[in-house]
């Protein structure tokens, strides 16, 4: 990497940063703890990626978390939206993490299947 | 790549700022060497102990031990396995770091897996934290470090264009050892 490359690449960046609007209306969280890890959260973590990248989704914010706690439902991913409830789902695998990224994010049609719990906002998990 | 991520994700929890991993495959001195290092904030004589046991505790104390499961304790358990040595230095306020040396041609030595696709889970998962990551086998490395990037692009860091070019850059870097390992 040399200074030119990263020049371009701020002009790009903040050309695409200018476009996009000022809050992202959804946060995907992907615990990725030891359980998760050895269960393959980071599988999931990288089909969620890989499908925002594909779908060119720029109000998906996908980010890692520690362990949820709740080990034997592992990998799982919290889908929180503005001032709704968050969805915990729970038992995924890259593919069913890029179904609640179509049908979820893209569609509004949670994946019921793999629903594990549903959470108030503000209620501490 | 397993217990490199768990360590990376303590660090995460934790609340570190920079993490700092170092994958270093050696087989002519039959050395494989793991370094993570962060600016948590570190763990005192006492909590080391707990976390390194907490394997052979009960759930109990697991809860007591805060954000430190048994992960820590696994990882040790692969390094003895196979004949390695695990180091974990930690001081409250300045950070931790962990270090694994293995035999490189160990039988029970876990391979490392696909380092792009783990690197790329906690560089584009974790963007608030500066990774600095270097790859290296026999005489070939890369090194990718993130606190130059955010520095130019500032604000900016935390789009697609910035997240593309740094997989690209990890993408390159294994694809250039891969090539030096056949060339090796």
């Amino acid at each position: 990497m040399n200074l030119d490359d990263l020049r371009r690449l701020r002009e790009k960046a903040a050309r695409e940063l200018a476009l996009r609007s000022e809050h992202r209306r959804f946060r995907v969280v992907v615990c990725m703890g030891t359980s998760g890890l050895a269960k393959g959260s980071r599988e999931v973590m990288d089909a969620l990626l890989a499908e925002v990248d594909r779908l060119e989704l720029d109000d998906v914010e996908v980010v890692a978390t520690g362990s949820s706690g709740v080990e034997d439902l592992e990998p799982i991913v919290t889908v929180e939206e503005g001032g709704e409830t968050p969805v915990v789902y729970g038992q995924l695998d890259a593919d069913a993490a890029r179904r609640i990224i179509t049908e979820h994010v893209v569609k509004g049609r949670k994946v019921t299947q793999y629903v594990i719990a549903r959470r108030l906002p503000g209620e501490v998990s | 790549m397993l217990h490199v991520l768990d360590v990376a994700m303590n660090a995460v929890s934790a609340g570190a700022r920079t993490v700092k991993i170092s994958l270093c495959e050696d087989p002519e001195a039959d050395r494989f060497t793991i370094v993570v290092a962060d600016d948590g904030p570190g763990m005192s004589a006492d909590m080391i102990d707990r976390v390194l046991r907490e394997f052979a505790t009960t759930t109990t104390e697991t809860k007591q031990a805060g954000w430190v499961g048994f992960g820590l304790a696994l990882f040790r358990g692969t390094v003895e396995t196979c004949d390695g040595s695990f180091r974990l230095l930690s001081r409250p306020g300045v950070g931790t770091l962990v270090e694994a040396v293995m035999p490189y041609g160990h039988p029970d030595r876990p391979p490392l897996g696909n380092v792009a696709e783990s690197l790329q889970a906690l560089l584009l998962g974790c963007v608030s934290i500066n990774w600095c990551l270097t790859h290296r086998i026999s005489r070939h490395q890369y090194r990718l470090d993130t606190r130059p990037v955010r520095r130019i692009v500032g604000a900016a860091y935390d789009t697609r264009a910035v997240r593309e070019w740094l997989l690209e850059r990890i993408r390159e870097g294994e694809a250039a050892l891969a090539v030096g390992r056949q060339t090796r």
